[in-house]
């Protein structure tokens, strides 16, 4: 009985955690007075049943509410960022909601806060909604992703989700305020018209060393932070725990810096941004080694998915 | 608000015309048929569309013309059948055909909406026309399946199918009872009307909606029996026998008067033009209060008096005071009136003496009782004026005039012939077949003509009582007219001529003076054990109307008073009322919020087992997270709590073995069994 009490008072402070607001909507308050004017015309023409359904239907909107609350109550949300996008293209989370009570919970309407600076008056237009969820069964959890359109580069940021809905009879509008620091990162758009840059000399350059590349084994070095794991060489760290990547020569890569210097002819800092983005992007197509120069940055050269990832991490978080 | 305005679905659709069909059906037998007709074709347009894919009004410019001229039309018809002025009839009228036009034309979750809403305005239309019990269960039927409609477009069907919907609006309407009645007992009723009310507003009483109608005046030469401000001889030639209830009396104490002496006294008649009785005007009447003198025992009771728009109160003859609840006045000849016309269901306390003496030492309005009309009754006058002369006093003449009645072949008869010319006369004389007016008046006449003051009592005679509850119910039938003489020393002396002739209509009531049919079904009234058990039925059947009537429909201001009263509320008053609704109403809201973090246990018992154990170890601090299996909880449970190692995987093999692979109910009782000796400390 103790344990029983409890768990119920645990419950309940969980539950106090969450803060729920409950709002009537357009269709509530129009209830509202609907009932207004039934009880009038049943106090008008004395009538004992008309006061009778008037409470019926009072009651009932007092009993929706307490269905609208709990139905936004115990609710778990999980955000998870997935992989960084290009800015244009929709920035992907994953959510997840655990319904931790023992009631079914439906027709969820998953929003974020689209524009975190608009006034706290206008709340309701700050948020944008992004998913519709029908049910979650009891003590079950469902998920879904969550796209949002980017605009900027940089780290994006779902800012504070908000879970609201109608259920179960429209009546009332609930929602209550998850806020997020999950971020997903958004990389300059990959766009530009200038040419991939020649290597610094003009011509095809004999370079000192082996051009390291991705077609021929060329030995073994230490494992560098970055480099990606296939080409860890696994029997050799069985061999005495020490990271070693496989090199390859690529007798038709070319060393490319891409740099900042060679943008004089945009004067926009995010076009610029943009056009390294795309020759990245060109030059890890076409197997090139590349580095990046920017103002105040330097980046080596290298290539493979983590390289690039680097890249295009410095250019979105480039602050000029 | 983020409402996406979408148009609601077939399925939705086809719900909500079911719900307003049930709710317009009281509707299609009040209102004339073109209203049943109409809201019919429109709902099956709309249902023609959904099974179908028949066109809506919006598809072209035809339908829509179509739509809104029908619509048009049915306002003009509202208007031609009903007047201008939208009363009761007409606005439920317009209101059912209005709705059904409108699901024609659903288009947004908006329009739906306000049908839904709509829809429960129709219910409390319904109200206006019966309050009966039927009624009450055809309300909740029509808010639950209202109330799934809204549930409806406000989920996915896949998500609640109809039946799961079902189940939650008979759930959520089950749960808005209790503040219901909470409210309905407490929020402080009001007298109304605010505002005027239509002329045919009607009082919508138990069942029936016949309006009482003036007896005497009827071009139709019949006549409902019932009460009226003056009552006219020989006009009438059928009574139809009403049997809506007039009022009901609750004794005290279960003690009731014998059934000779249920004389339920109303308007008294002084005045005559040889046809027409009516009362003393009020210009001529005394305001002395009259003189009352009892003898024996009181009779205590409560009298509840269905509205009649008029503004006499019946009490059993003879009442010594005026009620106490409904302000109210005695007149000088022992009538009750109210202040205010009766339009509503009226309660009132009284304590009447059957034995009493009214007015002994003299009635200040003694002449009118003397007054005859000139020139009338010849044959009547010279009667009386031989019979007097020939008695020794009032007494005896008025045995030799009731023996008259008795001996001749006077009959008590619903249906007399029409009277033609000296009314009174005629019946003495000719005719000798009638019902109580008849004998009432003809015998005030006979006291009159022979210089004894008399006067024409009207009221009910009789009852009768439900054994179930021993309410006693006077009915419209039971309407009755009785004479009332003065004598010298012994004051207004009650005299019912009737009972000379009839003593049966007196001692036995009305209803066995009429056929058996009238009181069973004609398939059983001839074998005597399904008469008993029918009239069981019945009774226990009335007694819960009488309590539904009283207690229910009833409930007004002053029902609310005597019965908040009764709960030990002492001079209940709104503003008492107010208070404790409003502690009553938080209180429920609070027992509903913590009912509502009542955690319903898992369906599968290994579930709960397995819980319980899990609670067990969340004592000693160790506490399994989501997304911990239960292998890799056992597994640190085991690091934590060496000494239980055993315990641990043996309830976690058996838990896994139970719910991932077979389920035995050994196992079960065995896993039961584990993690009830599994006592971990640390």
């Amino acid at each position: 009985m103790t344990s029983a009490l409890a768990a119920f008072w645990q419950r309940l402070r969980d539950s106090q955690k969450q803060r729920i607001y409950i709002l009537p909507t357009r269709a509530g308050y129009g209830f509202a007075g609907l009932l207004l004017l039934m009880l009038l015309g049943a106090i008008n023409y004395n009538n004992s049943l008309g006061h009778l359904l008037s409470f019926l239907l009072a009651s009932l909107g007092h009993v929706t509410m307490h269905h609208s609350h709990r139905n936004l109550r115990l609710l778990n949300v999980k955000v998870t960022p997935l992989e960084p996008v290009f800015c244009e293209q929709n920035a992907r989370f994953k959510l997840s909601i655990q319904n931790e009570d023992s009631r079914d919970r439906y027709q969820l309407e998953i929003a974020h806060k689209k524009y975190p600076q608009m006034s706290r008056w206008r709340f309701f237009k700050a948020y944008e909604p992004l998913q519709k969820i029908a049910y979650i069964d009891a003590d079950n959890m469902t998920s879904c992703h969550l796209e949002v359109k980017t605009h900027r580069r940089g780290w994006h940021s779902l800012n504070s989700l908000r879970v609201a809905s109608l259920y179960p009879l429209g009546l009332f509008y609930s929602w209550t305020i998850y806020p997020q620091t999950a971020q997903v990162l958004v990389y300059p758009q990959a766009r530009g018209k200038l040419p991939l840059p020649a290597p610094p000399d003009g011509g095809r350059q004999q370079l000192k060393g082996e051009q390291l590349g991705d077609d021929d084994f060329a030995g073994l070095r230490n494992y560098r932070e970055g480099e990606p794991l296939h080409r860890v060489a696994w029997k050799a760290v069985a061999r005495d725990e020490v990271m070693r990547s496989k090199q390859f020569s690529s007798p038709e890569g070319h060393e490319l810096v891409l740099s900042w210097q060679d943008l004089v002819s945009l004067t926009d800092t995010e076009a610029k941004l943009s056009q390294l983005s795309s020759w990245v992007m060109q030059a890890e197509r076409a197997g090139h080694r590349y580095g990046l120069q920017l103002p105040g940055n330097r980046i080596e050269a290298g290539n493979g998915s983590q390289h690039q990832h680097l890249c295009l991490k410095t250019l979105a978080l480039y602050h000029g | 608000m983020a409402k996406a305005d979408t148009s609601p679905d077939h399925h939705a659709i086809n719900q909500l015309i079911i719900a307003l069909f049930i709710g317009a059906l009281p509707h299609f037998v009040y209102q004339p048929f073109w209203v049943g007709l109409a809201f019919v074709l429109m709902i099956s347009w709309r249902l023609l569309h959904s099974y179908r894919g028949w066109p809506l009004p919006a598809a072209s410019r035809w339908l829509k013309v179509l739509h809104n001229g029908t619509a048009a039309l049915m306002i003009v018809l509202i208007f031609g059948q009903f007047g201008l002025t939208i009363g009761r009839d007409a606005g439920a009228a317009l209101l059912t055909i209005m709705l059904a036009f409108k699901v024609v034309e659903i288009r947004s979750l908006r329009d739906y909406y306000l049908s839904c809403f709509l829809g429960f305005f129709l219910v409390i239309t319904n109200f206006f026309y019966s309050q009966s019990m039927l009624m009450v269960v055809l309300m909740m039927l029509v808010v639950v399946l209202l109330t799934s409609c809204l549930i409806s477009v406000n989920s996915e069907s896949s998500a609640l199918p109809i039946k799961r919907r079902l189940k939650l609006s008979v759930q959520m309407v089950l749960q808005a009872v209790p503040v219901m009645l909470i409210l309905f007992v407490l929020f402080p009723r009001i007298s109304g009307p605010i505002w005027g009310l239509p002329q045919d507003a009607g009082t919508a009483t138990t069942t029936t909606m016949t309006e009482q109608i003036t007896l005497g005046e009827l071009p139709t030469q019949t006549g409902t029996t019932g009460m009226s401000e003056e009552i006219q001889m020989g006009k009438i030639s059928q009574l139809i026998q009403s049997d809506e209830i007039a009022f009901r009396v609750e004794f005290e104490n279960d003690v009731l008067p014998p059934a000779s002496a249920r004389y339920w006294r109303g308007p008294v008649l002084w005045q005559t033009n040889g046809t027409v009785w009516s009362p003393l005007p009020e210009s001529e009447r005394s305001r002395a209060a009259p003189q009352i003198g009892v003898r024996g025992e009181a009779y205590q009771y409560t009298m509840t008096l269905e509205p009649h728009n008029k503004r006499w109160l019946f009490a059993l003859d003879l009442p010594t005071e005026k009620p106490a609840v409904v302000p109210a006045y005695m007149t000088s000849d022992a009538e009750l009136h109210s202040q205010k016309r009766i339009k509503n269901r009226a309660q009132y306390s009284l304590e009447s003496h059957t034995d009493y003496q009214l007015n002994p030492g003299g009635d200040p309005n003694l002449w009118a009782a003397l007054q005859l009309p000139e020139g009338k009754h010849p044959r009547t006058r010279q009667l009386a004026s031989e019979w007097i002369q020939a008695s020794e006093g009032p007494e005896q003449y008025i045995d030799r005039v009731l023996q008259f009645f008795n001996q001749q072949n006077f009959v008590y008869s619903l249906s007399p012939p029409i009277l033609q010319g000296d009314t009174v006369d005629q019946f003495l004389f000719e005719t000798r077949e009638g019902f109580c007016e008849h004998y009432a008046a003809s015998f005030t006449i006979l006291m009159r003509a022979a210089e004894i003051p008399a006067r024409i009592v009207t009221g009910y005679q009789g009852g009768e009582v439900n054994p179930v509850d021993n309410v006693l119910t006077v009915r419209q039938r039971d309407a009755h007219a009785w004479s009332e003489v003065w004598l010298p020393e012994r004051g207004w002396v009650r005299i019912d001529p009737t009972s000379a002739v009839s003593s049966q209509r007196v001692e036995e009531g009305m209803s066995n003076i009429l056929p058996s049919e009238r009181t069973s079904p004609r398939l059983i009234a001839r074998n005597d054990t399904l008469v008993e058990v029918w009239r069981d039925l019945q009774n226990n059947w009335n007694a819960l109307n009488t309590a539904w009537d009283i207690w229910i429909v009833g409930y007004g201001p002053q029902i609310q008073k005597t019965f908040l009263s009764r709960l030990g509320m002492d001079n209940p008053d709104w503003r008492k009322m107010a208070v404790i609704l409003t502690l009553l109403l938080a209180l429920t809201g609070i027992v509903m919020l913590l009912l509502s973090y009542y955690r319903r246990a898992h369906p599968d018992p290994v579930v709960r087992l397995y819980s319980l154990f899990c609670h067990k170890l969340a004592r000693l601090g160790l506490n399994k997270s989501e997304h911990e299996g239960p292998l890799d909880f056992a597994a640190r449970a085991q690091n934590h709590l060496p000494q239980y190692q055993q315990q641990i995987e043996s309830i976690t093999r058996l838990y896994t073995q139970l719910r991932y692979r077979h389920a035995s109910d050994a196992l079960l009782s065995e896993l039961e069994l584990q993690i009830k000796q599994f006592q971990p400390r640390k």
